[in-house]
């Protein structure tokens, strides 16, 4: 009987072994692009495009610190030039404190409606893109707020943001805000939690009013929020969605199917968004 | 002109008086007397008339027809004239055998038992509930009946009138090797129409080990070419490149949404109560509608009529059993089978503290069969099944008081029909059926402060989703000669989905409820043929009206079916089939698991039916001598407005905050989280199987492709379908050397799937925009640009088992059964991911490799009496 017993604890010691191990495969397809992102809108003072390299996330970086790291990826002698539908056209300049392409607006003047180019020429290669800067901008919203003491005892402000719908185009929205403790105006500003909320279209119908919720943690009555929200072209969305997403749901779903980030940068190794979005900024008290 | 006055010289010659009186002459002589008479001369055949035969005939007067009438009395002899030409001839009468093929024993029905005329190379086949009816000409015919694992009956039959024969067959000893020669024949796969079918009855997935030693039937048809399974472990399978929601799972005419328990590790069909499966993979026949990839029907047992017998078994996950007899011998029985886990049971006295976590699940089959006469029968089945997860926690507030918190998620089949077996007549038989079926899946939570009462939760939020069906279907075969088998009918289902149900309340709120209902009636008309076209060509033309109504807006989708088979020569034939499907019903997932979480929803205005075409080429030898079977085929398969989610639509879980019913405006749309595309599925299967003997099995081997194509993901390029698995090979063998032993294995190889594995490292987009989306995000972001783009390592495994059985003193069987789940510990992938790696002198990331489910043993105990 001893020695079925010595067996059976045998058996069920190799059934539970370890239960992960690392591979040596990796997935197949592409990882080294030349990454550019550049959203403009006519309400930003500065006009930023990104151009950056992409690497495989199994490469050993582990000795590069992460300012070492952006700077490792940053592509800092490309060519980039935006262009308007008159055929008017202005090189960006690249800025290290920002690692960006940059320009003052005020150089380059975005118009809502109107349609804009770009074009990265790097690396021996060219790349372009065009975007078309929304036209309607939200005309106003309105807030409402509630408090209540969680379980954990913490005090949280609910707060909820309408707004109309831009009517007639399909609408996507992106929804924040920054908090401020003005007892404690120096402190660091901590953000609205609108959570996954925060991405919001008008699929529902074209000119419904739309409503968002987010919270406040460790909310005090003397706070000031500056709610912003940003009428983007698609592109924009699912690119910051994506990331948005990714992000969230990797660590904690097991069989998360990791989103792709759309593309509108063409040329032959190029990846990322070029794209308009309108922004309204509004400050509430809490 | 002519045809009337040939018809006139007819009815003249015919009709003309005579007068004649002879005792005691042959018929050749009698000839000749109306010849002379009538001026005609009369034409007969020697195989149909004696002319020695001696006749008396005495007429004055009479017309010539009557006078041949009283010499030929019997109708099936036939009187013509042309021209000159008295024609007598012979058409034999036609007269229907049928009835019931049952068990000896048990009087449990037969389907698919062949009744074969070896002289007149005719033959049919059982249906579902044991009924047969075939037309012969009247006379001496010897009958075969015969059911694979049951001895053969040879009858004697002299068919003069309509004759109904039941029959019970003695179920044959396993361990004998016969050959039996033409046997079975009109289930051998060489001789039926059908293609890419399979029937496996309750004995094969009784003897094959699945994990943990439970039986299962899932699983066991997942051993089979062109049924693969999905992760390891899960019960949900993937048939010719279609997705689990589109195989139609039957069972007893209810469709089963969730055929999952403990997440997809067993399926929910226990394994004793069922009588039969049929699976079929092309070639659809008309009666069957609704999904696009296969249809699993599942029959279970009706009860033994003659004496009362049992079974329990006891497992390691979890024990079942079966109870079984006549209410009233011969005319009504019962079945009753049950089965649950009771790792909950064990466990909780060993948890400590105040939190307790339970899971079980279980299930419950119960069927009445009562038989009012031999031509109305009734039958009553439900099946009960439900998963449920618990865990229940106290926890102390700052304030310190404390709270219970219980949260529970449970899913769950109920299903229950109705049906009513009428013979209208010798050759019409009917099946009438009223259906139910529900499928529920819900998660809750509840929270109470201890210090109050008890009795009321202070705070709950409840969100559920599911499908409840009201159906009714009426089919009726019609078997007007041996030549042709019509089969006809209509079915009608309202279908009521609640996609998503949240109820929350809080001490501080009344309830609120956001509840999505949507209602469908989706309903077909159908005809088909089996015909025999000649002894070498049989084809079944079919076509399916099938019907969807949303609101306003209605589909109407006519299906065409057609399959056909021609055998050049005996146990050998090349098939091939057409069919067009609708799916007005979908499943969307988020993991592809087929977890309990997936979400049941309809075709809409806006949400178009999924379609798919296929054409299947095949070709099935049957070696008689040894029962082997060999079928090759191949398949191509078109899919359209095949759905997917978006990309990041989920529509799991609630908020759990009021505010966001009371003041949300948005109402929960599933339309906008699905995009729709195409999809290509093609590849070929090659099955050998040995159904006879001691030692039985099959090997079968896929070579498959399956792509997918949506606008709004993957960029619009075409992409590798997840469960794409390039070969797919099994190996299943079981040997009973005596009534003592039964030794299974199983062994099975496939490529890997595809996974979607982040392998990009860019800088972040996010921090050029000006709202913070992700306030805790790094500098940098983890993405891939194209989907599946990850093929996982082969998986493959062994599988053992071995039984012992033994008949004691009291003449109950008792069973005692090992077996082994993955025998060599082969670390298939349950899932990859990418962390990073601990062990390397650098911290990088890696991809990781996560498995379960290695070299576990199982033991279990049955007892039958």
């Amino acid at each position: 009987m001893k020695y079925y017993f010595i067996v059976l604890i045998s058996f069920l010691y190799l059934g539970c072994d370890d239960f992960g191990e690392e591979v040596d495969d990796r997935p197949s397809g592409r990882t080294q692009f030349v990454l550019i992102n550049g959203f403009l809108s006519p309400e930003e003072p500065v006009i930023r495009i990104r151009v950056s390299k992409t690497v495989s996330i199994f490469e050993d970086i582990s000795d590069l610190t992460t300012a070492d790291l952006r700077d490792a990826l940053t592509i800092k002698n490309a060519m980039v030039t935006i262009m308007n539908e008159n055929q008017n056209e202005i090189v960006l300049t690249y800025r290290s404190e920002s690692r960006a392409y940059e320009i003052e607006a005020s150089e380059f003047p975005i118009i809502p409606g109107q349609k804009y180019g770009l074009k990265v020429v790097t690396e021996g290669k060219e790349f372009t893109a065009q975007s078309i800067i929304p036209t309607e901008i939200i005309d106003d919203i309105t807030t409402t707020s509630s408090q209540i003491i969680n379980e954990g005892g913490i005090s949280l402000k609910f707060l909820n943001i309408q707004f109309d719908d831009v009517v007639g185009e399909n609408s996507f929205y992106v929804v924040g805000g920054t908090v401020i403790n003005l007892d404690n105006p120096d402190a660091t500003a901590t953000f609205v939690d609108f959570g996954s909320k925060q991405f919001v279209t008008d699929v529902n119908g074209d000119g419904i009013p739309i409503s968002v919720n987010g919270q406040v943690f460790n909310a005090n009555q003397n706070m000031e929020v500056t709610i912003r929200v940003a009428n983007t072209e698609e592109l924009i969305y699912e690119t910051l969605r994506a990331s948005f997403i990714n992000e969230d749901q990797a660590a904690s779903d097991l069989f998360f199917e990791p989103l792709i980030p759309p593309n509108n940068i063409q040329g032959d190794g190029g990846y990322g968004v070029f794209g308009g979005f309108r922004l309204f900024e509004k400050k509430i008290r809490l | 002109m002519v045809g009337c006055l040939s018809g006139y010289s007819q009815e003249s010659i015919l009709d003309k008086k005579i007068n004649i009186s002879k005792q005691d002459v042959s018929i050749a002589y009698f000839f000749d007397l109306l010849e002379k008479e009538t001026g005609v001369t009369i034409a007969y055949s020697d195989d149909a008339i004696d002319i020695f035969k001696i006749v008396s005939i005495n007429f004055e007067e009479k017309p010539l027809h009557q006078i041949l009438r009283s010499v030929f009395p019997s109708q099936s002899y036939k009187f013509k004239v042309l021209g000159q030409k008295l024609l007598i001839y012979k058409r034999p009468n036609r007269y229907t055998l049928n009835g019931y093929i049952s068990e000896k024993g048990s009087d449990e029905y037969l389907p698919g038992a062949s009744i074969y005329i070896p002289e007149l190379n005719v033959g049919t086949i059982t249906n579902d509930y044991g009924f047969y009816s075939i037309t012969l000409a009247e006379g001496n015919h010897t009958v075969l009946f015969s059911f694979e694992g049951y001895k053969k009956v040879e009858k004697k039959i002299n068919l003069l009138e309509n004759f109904d024969l039941n029959l019970s067959l003695d179920i044959e000893t396993q361990h004998l090797e016969e050959v039996l020669v033409n046997s079975d024949n009109e289930t051998k796969q060489s001789n039926i129409t059908q293609i890419s079918s399979e029937r496996l009855k309750s004995s094969v997935f009784q003897d094959i080990p699945v994990v943990l030693g439970e039986k299962d039937v899932l699983k066991t048809l997942q051993l089979l070419p062109g049924i693969q399974s999905g992760n390891e472990g899960s019960a949900g399978f993937y048939v010719r490149g279609g997705t689990p929601d589109q195989n139609l799972v039957v069972l007893d005419e209810a469709t089963v949404y969730n055929s999952n328990h403990l997440f997809g590790i067993f399926s929910i069909f226990n394994g004793d109560a069922i009588r039969s499966v049929n699976i079929f993979k092309g070639g659809f026949p008309a009666r069957f509608g609704g999904r696009l990839s296969s249809v699993i029907k599942i029959d279970t047992k009706n009860g033994n009529k003659e004496k009362f017998n049992g079974k329990a078994t006891i497992g390691l996950i979890s024990s079942s059993f079966l109870l079984e007899g006549p209410i009233k011998k011969s005319v009504s029985s019962f079945v009753l089978s049950g089965r649950r886990t009771y790792a909950d049971l064990v466990s909780l006295p060993f948890q400590n503290g105040r939190d307790k976590i339970i899971y079980y699940f279980t299930d419950v089959n119960a069927k009445y069969h009562h038989v009012f006469n031999d031509k109305n029968k009734l039958y009553w089945s439900t099946y009960f099944g439900q998963d449920k997860f618990r865990n229940k926690s106290i926890g102390v507030t700052l304030q310190g008081e404390e709270i219970e918190s219980t949260q529970k998620i449970e899913w769950g089949n109920i299903t229950s029909t109705l049906r009513w077996n009428h013979e209208f007549s010798d050759q019409l038989f009917s099946n009438t059926s009223l259906i139910f079926s529900n499928y529920k899946f819900a998660v809750n939570s509840e929270s109470n402060t201890l210090a109050t009462s008890a009795n009321s939760a202070e705070a709950f939020s409840n969100t559920s989703s599911g499908i409840n069906d009201y159906g009714i279907k009426s089919d009726f075969s019609y078997f007007p000669n041996p030549r042709h088998q019509i089969k006809f009918g209509l079915a009608s289902t309202y279908h009521n989905f609640t996609p998503k149900e949240i109820r929350i309340s809080n001490s501080a709120a009344d309830i609120i409820t956001n509840k999505q209902e949507i209602k469908t009636l989706e309903s077909g008309l159908y005809i088909e043929d089996d015909w025999k076209v000649s002894n070498k060509i049989s084809i079944n033309p079919g076509i399916r009206l099938s019907h969807f109504q949303h609101r306003n807006s209605g589909y109407f989708r006519p299906e065409i079916r057609l399959s056909g088979a021609y055998r050049p020569y005996p146990l050998f034939s090349i098939k091939a089939s057409y069919v067009k499907m609708n799916q007005y019903i979908h499943r969307l997932s988020n993991t592809g698991l087929g977890l309990p979480t997936d979400l049941w929803i309809s075709s809409t205005d806006k949400l178009k039916p999924q379609v798919s075409e296929q054409v299947t080429l095949g070709l099935a030898k049957d070696f008689d001598n040894n029962g082997y079977t060999v079928t090759i085929e191949g398949y191509y398969k078109k899919l359209n407005d095949v759905i997917s989610l978006k990309e990041g639509a989920s529509f799991l879980g609630g908020s759990g905050v009021i505010e966001d019913i009371v003041t949300s405006f948005e109402t929960v749309d599933f339309e906008n989280g699905i995009t729709t595309g195409q999809g290509w599925a093609y590849g070929s299967e090659f099955l050998i199987r040995k159904k006879r003997g001691k030692f039985t099995g099959w090997l079968g081997y896929t070579l498959s492709w399956s792509e997918r194509q949506f606008d709004e993901l993957n960029g619009g390029k075409k992409f590798k379908e997840r469960y794409d698995r390039r070969h797919d090979f099994s190996l299943v063998g079981i040997y009973k050397p005596s009534k003592k032993i039964t030794i299974s294995s199983s062994w099975v190889f496939s490529t890997g799937i595809n996974y979607n594995i982040t392998n990009i490292l860019g800088v972040s987009a996010t921090d050029d925009f000006p709202i913070d989306t992700d306030p805790f995000g790094s500098d940098f972001s983890m993405f891939n640009v194209d989907k599946n783009n990850f093929r996982g390592e082969s998986f493959h495994k062994l599988d053992l088992g071995i039984q012992f059985h033994k008949i004691t003193k009291r003449n109950r069987e008792r069973t005692w059964g090992i077996s082994i789940y993955n025998v060599y510990a082969r670390k298939n992938p349950f899932y990859y991911e990418t962390s990073i790696a601990e062990n390397s002198p650098n911290i990088r990331n890696s991809l990781f490799k996560r498995y379960f489910l290695q070299l576990i043993p199982s033991f279990n105990y049955t007892l039958k009496f």
